[in-house]
């Protein structure tokens, strides 16, 4: 899979972001061992019971749902018109802001949705590299 | 804590200008100082709200800059930036100077130029007020947070698209009554339905424009205000709250507007049955849906019915946005908050002309800053009594 590799036509936004799985890239997340409260990004302190210290590295799920979602027809520079955007729930309890692909028609909420790998934007002609959910 | 008043108010027309900050700083400010008959030597101490210096080119130092131009100088002067609501703030901090004991009369100043740059740079720069890693660089817009919201109140409350369209055409009626509005021009429901898609759910006409502007007011400790003013406007309380940033919380529901309303209210002794009228952060139609129901004057989740039938227009039970509001006045993001008070403070003194709300005797006005991780970023609630 060439593309999750940064090459000189791509990048990927932020390798901390992720971690490999057996199936492949995974958001790469942290849970507290105090409270069980889980983080994405990864973090140091537990802001529900102030643990320090005591996170440990999780692979997020790859499956979510959709909790809101739009389809812009403007946007910044680097995006490619129209575009998808939304909070996607996470069993894990996180929700994350994603990009969002697939066939916009079939983007409702409460959708379940599977994470993938893509570019989500150029930036000076190089394609930025990030997750992007899909409706399954 | 001192009692503080409002004793001057300025602003330049809301819309698009030739002029840089420092003009339309020095139009507004001057306006002020004379409005409350004011020697610029006065002023003890100033607070400056400005969001989007990378637009206008002056990133740093703005306030000096700005204020040099009316011969505020040498005095304590600090910039504020807390995106859309930077200028409540330069208004709050100016309150807290006076009413902590510090000094007794304070300058609060907000400007914005943003008109000259694409509307893609403002989009890019305004996505600065969300998470920008998380958020702002995965393409997050603000349309598309209000729309992200617009679509969660519709699938939980039931609120209809017209609901949500009629809020402009509310606050283009009353844009259409004030002459610094940047827009004049009334809008039917149907003509917001029909408008460019921008993102769904919202049209263009659902979106606040780009413009520039500044607003300013003038504080005094309550032993001086009748050397400037024989109608001073009190401020009653201020209250302000950031995000909580909870997982999984309601988009729906701001929680930084409640806390700091119910802050702002138990300062003022007021509930929300007191109030006269409320000028409310509209940046995006749906915004005003969820601040008329998290400022307490209707349920959650009537909030679209409760507009659509007229309670929040001028004659209504709370009027809400006399001035067109973000939507028809317009919105440069620095001078929004000030501009809000102004309006408040003149609709008190009985200076509003057309849009008069007869009798009012206590205004709120509420602005956000800022949205990220499905909650708002800061909001900050005044209570203005005449």
């Amino acid at each position: 899979m060439p593309e999750t590799e940064s090459t000189e036509n791509s990048r990927i936004i932020n390798e901390k972001w992720f971690t490999e799985t057996p199936q492949g890239k995974a958001l790469a997340g942290s849970r507290c061992r105090k409270c069980g409260r889980t983080y994405f990004p990864r973090k140091r302190v537990c802001v529900q019971c102030f643990e320090d210290g005591r996170m440990e590295d999780v692979a997020l799920s790859r499956m979510g749902r959709l909790y809101t979602f739009t389809v812009a027809e403007a946007g910044p520079p680097g995006f490619t018109l129209p575009y998808a955007f939304g909070y996607v729930d996470l069993p894990e309890g996180v929700r994350v802001f994603s990009p969002l692909g697939g066939d916009f028609a079939r983007l409702e909420i409460g959708a379940e949705m599977e994470m993938a790998i893509g570019p989500i934007r150029q930036d000076d002609g190089v394609d930025v590299i990030g997750y992007i959910f899909k409706p399954v | 804590m001192r009692e503080v008043a409002v004793v001057g108010v300025g602003m330049t027309l809301f819309g698009k200008h030739t002029e840089t900050i420092r003009e339309l700083g020095e139009e507004a400010v001057w306006a002020a100082l004379q409005d409350a008959g004011m020697s610029p030597k006065d002023v003890q101490v100033a607070y400056a709200g400005n969001a989007l210096g990378r637009i206008s080119g002056q990133e740093m130092v703005s306030g000096q800059m700005v204020l040099r131009e009316v011969g505020i100088t040498g005095i304590p002067i600090t910039r504020i930036e807390d995106a859309c609501a930077s200028a409540s703030f330069a208004f709050r901090e100016s309150w807290l100077a006076i009413a902590s004991g510090l000094y007794d009369v304070a300058m609060a100043v907000g400007y914005e130029k943003m008109t000259g740059a694409t509307t893609a740079q403002i989009m890019e720069a305004l996505a600065g007020a969300s998470d920008t890693e998380l958020e702002a660089d995965l393409g997050i817009t603000f349309p598309g947070v209000f729309a992200m919201v617009a679509r969660r109140h519709m699938y939980q409350y039931g609120t209809t698209r017209e609901q949500i369209a009629y809020v402009s055409v509310k606050n283009h009626d009353n844009g259409a009554l004030n002459p610094r509005s940047q827009y004049q021009k009334r809008f039917s429901i149907e003509e917001v339905l029909a408008s460019r898609p921008i993102a769904s759910p919202l049209n263009l006409l659902d979106c606040c424009p780009i413009s520039d502007g500044c607003a300013a007011a003038v504080l005094v400790a309550k032993d001086l205000a009748p050397r400037y003013t024989r109608k001073p406007v009190w401020v009653a309380a201020s209250g302000q709250a950031s995000g909580f940033f909870e997982p999984g919380s309601d988009v729906t529901v701001l929680k930084p507007t409640i806390a700091a309303s119910q802050s702002a209210y138990k300062q003022a002794g007021l509930g929300p049955e007191d109030i006269d009228l409320a000028e409310v952060h509209d940046c995006f139609t749906i915004a005003e849906v969820l601040h008329t129901e998290d400022l307490g004057f209707a349920p959650k989740g009537e909030g679209g019915p409760f507009i659509m039938d007229g309670n929040t227009a001028i004659g209504g039970r709370i009027p809400i946005n006399t001035s067109g509001g973000l939507l028809s006045k317009g919105h440069p993001v620095g001078a929004t908050g000030l501009a809000q008070i102004v309006e408040i403070v003149e609709q008190l003194r009985g200076q509003s002309g057309h849009r008069q709300v007869q009798g009012a005797r206590a205004g709120l006005a509420m602005c956000l800053g800022g949205f990220m991780h499905s909650d708002a970023g800061v909001v900050a609630v005044h209570i203005l009594k005449a």
